[in-house]
């Protein structure tokens, strides 16, 4: 087994789009790249070059053509290019979690479940999950009275900070972040740096894409331009 | 990951004179897994639905269940009499319209009760203390025990087939449209409590909707219909976020963004 806890190798990714006349957009070119644990791999290039193609396709939302994705997963590794559906979501039980730009839940589940939902999955007990859940909840700043409430109306913001929760909650070994800190101000940006670097010192591997330069230098370990990353 | 699969439904196939209901469909349902049929109307997914609880006769095919005593049967050859006791015990099927699930002219408690007495449960209060108890899980008044379900409204309906079916603990749910007859906000609580039900009792289900919305918040697994076929097969987020299939991508891309 390698060191590293996710190795894209090779990966190429195009779409075609059947409603428009089958056209092709080519979006990653034989990528390769690779993260250990403990770990904060930062992807700089501007928008449209890739980076949230390729955090989808590790987290096996998205379908690549070719090429191997790596994760280390409950001491095996398993390939999620071409990984059956139920092992990607075992996959995502235990092993990967992935902040989106997106909160997508249920209208009427409260901010409180569905950040405590992870760790229900994962077998926590009820109360455990749940003090757990409202530590998280305060730590991101979401005031106590909104946490009975469905996050559904929320601010942008406020969503952001839920989505973030529930992800680092879990203490998933691998972290995929898509502009974790995008909508927020400058106070709610450091809590969520804060936590990016604490899953780093717990040894978790994370790749992320990160605009803000202020953000990048707080948590990177290196940072790449996936153009570099491309096979020559 | 080494278990077998509860329903396995291989060149499952019916025709309606010349036109096709279904043709050649298969897919597997694994235990504790949630597989949302979708795809317009007229694509087949109910026929498919109506296939494997033997309400309409497959043309060709099999569906291989996995029984709790571990014994494999083809559900599309059962025997009359092993169809109707699989459907009362280790199957639930949840209608569009709760009306051709419940029985409109008897109690609400009467309708939960009916199940277990079919099984063989004759202690009239532990009969009557369970339905009290599925009053509570799909969240209706307990006190509306004794009433007929006429005096119900649409979400209501809904929830007492729902409690109808998993009162006795089935294995595998089929359900068409369940949220479909209702408005927004009633939906809204029917999925949470669908969702919540599905992972406490470790249910399998098999869910044929339109609404992707409903697919991708209800579903482990998709499969597209279109014309009878399966087009595309997927994890449901890869399914809805990155279609492969021109149908596929054509279904998602004519969803309204709310």
């Amino acid at each position: 087994m390698s060191a590293e806890a996710l190795e894209i190798r090779d990966v190429e990714k195009t779409f075609t789009l059947h409603v428009q006349g089958g056209l092709r957009l080519p979006v990653l070119r034989r990528v390769s790249l690779a993260v250990a644990a403990g770990e904060c791999v930062v992807l700089t290039d501007p928008s449209g070059a890739g980076k949230s193609t390729l955090l989808r396709a590790a987290y096996g939302n998205y379908v690549v053509q070719t090429g191997h994705i790596l994760v280390r997963h409950a001491n095996t590794v398993v390939d999620i290019v071409g990984a059956v559906p139920r092992l990607v979501l075992e996959v995502r039980r235990v092993s990967v979690g992935y902040v989106s730009q997106f909160l997508r839940v249920i209208p009427r589940v409260s901010t409180l479940d569905v950040v405590a939902e992870p760790l229900r999955a994962l077998g926590v007990p009820r109360t455990l999950a749940f003090d757990r859940a409202r530590a998280m909840l305060e730590r991101v700043g979401i005031p106590e009275r909104l946490w009975a409430l469905s996050p559904v109306t929320f601010s942008g913001g406020e969503q952001q900070r839920i989505n973030v929760a529930r992800v680092f909650v879990a203490e998933y070994p691998i972290l995929l972040l898509d502009e974790p800190t995008a909508a927020l101000d400058a106070a709610s940006r450091d809590v969520i740096v804060a936590l990016i670097r604490a899953a780093r010192s717990r040894g978790a591997a994370v790749l992320a894409a990160v605009h803000d330069a202020g953000v990048r230098s707080a948590i990177a370990t290196r940072a790449l331009a996936l153009i570099d990353c491309e096979a020559a | 990951m080494t278990e077998s699969p509860l329903l396995g439904v291989r060149g499952l196939t019916k025709f309606y004179g010349a036109r096709v209901g279904c043709l050649d469909v298969g897919f597997n349902v694994w235990p504790g897994e949630v597989l949302g049929l979708v795809g317009e109307s007229g694509s087949g997914k109910t026929t498919i639905l109506n296939c494997l609880s033997g309400r309409i006769a497959a043309g060709a095919g099999n569906a291989e269940y996995r029984a709790r005593d571990g014994a494999v049967a083809d559900v599309l050859r059962l025997a009359e009499p092993v169809r109707r006791r699989l459907l009362r015990t280790e199957w639930g099927v949840v209608h569009q319209n709760p009306r051709d699930g419940l029985r409109m002219g008897v109690s609400a408690g009467a309708n939960v009760g009916e199940r277990l007495m079919d099984l063989g449960a004759r202690n009239y209060a532990m009969i009557r203390g369970r339905a009290l108890q599925w009053l509570d899980h799909v969240e209706m008044a307990r006190d509306r025990i004794d009433d007929l379900p006429e005096t119900f409204s649409g979400g209501m309906l809904q929830r007492l087939q729902i409690a109808r079916n998993l009162v006795t603990r089935p294995r595998l749910v089929l359900m068409d449209e369940p949220t479909g007859s209702l408005d927004v906000s009633v939906q809204a609580r029917l999925l949470d409590l669908l969702r919540s039900l599905v992972a406490e009792l470790d249910l399998s289900v098999i869910i044929v909707t339109h609404d992707l919305a409903v697919a991708r918040l209800l579903a482990h697994r998709l499969v597209v219909m279109k014309g009878g076929e399966a087009v595309e097969t997927g994890l449901t987020d890869q399914v809805l976020d990155d279609p492969q299939h021109p149908y596929t991508q054509l279904l998602v891309s004519s969803v309204l963004r709310s």
